[in-house]
């Protein structure tokens, strides 16, 4: 039997370098330096805990789901039953909660057809300026075809959001009453900034309980906890394994039960129906069943709770305190550059509360973006360089390409160092 | 596997002595190309005749790659080793390689590639300008 992937008897690890002698991959040589991975906002790499989850379940459990009486199909059913569960424990859900996607873009996409039924003409769909070209592009398609307004909110130059602009708005009652769908991110995969979800969650309770509000979390569960069942107000909650030490290729949409048991499925086919005739099909009563139509991906998700168990040995309040050291580091490391100007909150807390997390992004002045990138992975420090997925962000302040450091549990301050030395060198490089 | 990399000092010396770059006063067609990803952008320009390379004259802003290769393209054309047309043309993997850039890893094609796009534009203007015979 698949050892069970819930089974954490390790001690609690120290994020930063102790968590990073678990990763392969960070032994690797760039350029003749020992690599320094400051993507991980981008992928993040992934310990050995799960690279052995996945060979294992490939080498001894490897069968489809439901669909036979042999061992093998008893062992696969078994791993995927147990690893859904992990997963969505881990994000405060309930196991027929998560409907399993390939990536939180695929999530976002499926949340917005199905907001499709309830979207008419002059209706409001709220986004933010932070937003991921993926909880943007669906929904402005979604409001082009409904004839529906499209309405961002909008941040301040502190990279916060104007929750004051929303709130004047919101006190025309009528507008809000059309708002029938409220899309954010939880953290902004671009400039770090935490959105206030209390703050949010309170105006829509007020002013537009109808909506659905729809949450990017691609950035917020790798560092933050996500008590998806804690926040009434949240509808769907999307989230990528690939982000958050899994591996690519499955993610998931976390929907409320209440609103998933009335949706229509929107992959229809094997595995997830209940009888079917040449005319005719019904589906599935079990929500787990009637929203996996085809062979799922069981190795991924069993990957993905493996790396739910890992985060949980490291565990995340210790996670979220590692990070936040690791953003403030970083300001005050890049602080020292004349030339830097940091986009987005430039603290991690504001009275107490925490405002910035996962990243810090910033723009050299009279240096192009890719050419920082390129001298910081000539010393084997590997950032990320351009728009983000985030063009109108970048638009609106007029960044041409800024360059985003980000972090995981494996990254230490001896990293932000060489980030630090590599920028030395841009500075000499570009004198 | 392959590591890339290259001199960015020398790419830096030809970013202070870009070949042809200036405003054109007066032009008889300019293309512009632009990589929505992170700004990048080449306006090139021909005034007059084609065939006189005194009358080209290209602008733009970017990284280095980027502007180091118009520079490039453009320095093959003004000695008459390669006509517009052809570097048009060319697979981008030849242009790469004729510009000298086979060594750069592949997240850096988009920049070298963004000369190509505003050569091929303004080849294409021109062949639509040129009245059949």
């Amino acid at each position: 039997m698949l050892k069970s992937a819930t089974q954490t008897t390790q001690s609690p690890i120290a994020p930063g370098k102790v968590v990073a002698a678990d990763f392969p991959i960070l032994q690797t040589k760039v350029h003749d330096k020992t690599l320094v991975y400051l993507d991980s906002a981008a992928t993040s790499q992934k310990p050995q805990v799960v690279l052995d989850a996945i060979q294992r379940y490939y080498t001894t459990a490897n069968a489809n789901v439901h669909r036979g009486v042999h061992t093998l199909g008893d062992r696969s059913t078994q791993a995927w039953h147990q690893a859904r569960k992990t997963i969505a424990t881990f994000l405060g859900a309930a196991a027929d909660e998560l409907v399993v996607t390939r990536n939180a873009t695929e999530a976002l996409n499926w949340a917005a057809q199905a907001a499709a039924e309830r979207v008419q003409a002059d209706d409001i769909i709220l986004v933010t300026q932070l937003e991921h070209h993926s909880n943007l592009v669906p929904w402005q398609r979604l409001a082009e075809k409904k004839l529906a307004h499209l309405v961002v909110i909008p941040t301040l130059p502190t990279g916060f959001l104007d929750v004051a602009w929303l709130r004047q708005k919101l006190a025309d009652l009528a507008w809000a009453k059309k708002v029938k769908v409220l899309a954010t991110s939880h953290v902004s995969n671009a400039i770090g900034t935490v959105l206030p979800l209390e703050a949010l969650q309170t105006l829509k309770q007020q002013f537009f309980p109808q909506a659905w509000w729809v949450v990017d979390g691609a950035q917020g569960a790798p560092h933050l906890a996500v008590h998806f069942d804690a926040w009434p107000e949240i509808t769907m909650y999307a989230v990528s394994a690939h982000k958050m030490l899994g591996p690519m290729g499955v993610g998931a949409l976390l929907v409320k039960h209440s609103v998933l048991e009335n949706l229509s499925p929107w992959l229809t086919g094997g595995g997830m129906i209940d009888a079917v005739t040449v005319a005719n099909a019904t589906f599935h009563s079990d929500l787990e069943e009637r929203f996996s139509a085809g062979t799922p991906d069981v190795a991924g998700l069993v990957g993905w709770a493996a790396a739910c168990d890992y985060l949980e040995t490291i565990g995340l309040t210790q996670l979220a305190a590692h990070d936040e050291m690791l953003v403030a580091e970083t300001l005050e490391r890049l602080d020292q550059f004349p030339k830097i100007t940091v986009v987005g909150p430039k603290q991690t807390r504001i009275d107490g509360q925490l405002v910035r997390c996962g990243s810090v992004t910033f723009i050299y002045q009279g240096v192009h973006a890719h050419d920082v990138g390129q001298i910081l992975d000539s010393e084997g420090v590997a950032v990320r360089s351009g728009h983000h997925c985030t063009m109108p962000l970048h638009q609106a302040y007029g960044w041409t390409a800024t360059v985003r450091a980000s972090f995981q549990c494996y990254t230490s301050s001896d990293d932000i160092a060489r980030l630090q030395v590599g920028l030395q060198k841009v500075a000499q490089v570009f004198a | 596997m392959t590591d890339f990399s290259f001199d960015y000092d020398e790419l830096l010396w030809e970013a202070q002595q870009l070949a042809g770059y200036r405003k054109l006063a007066h032009c008889e067609a300019s293309a512009e190309s632009f990589n929505a990803s992170c700004g990048d952008r080449i306006v090139v320009a021909v005034a007059g005749s084609a065939q006189d390379s005194d009358e080209v004259g290209w602008h733009g802003e970017g990284c280095v790659i980027s502007q180091v290769a118009m520079s490039r393209a453009i320095g093959l054309w003004q000695s008459g080793e390669q006509s517009l047309e052809v570097l048009a043309e060319l697979d981008p993997t030849e242009f790469r390689t004729l510009l000298g850039f086979e060594s750069i890893g592949m997240g850096r094609y988009p920049c070298v590639l963004l000369a190509q796009a505003a050569i091929k534009k303004l080849v294409g203007l021109l062949a639509s300008r040129t009245p059949a015979n």
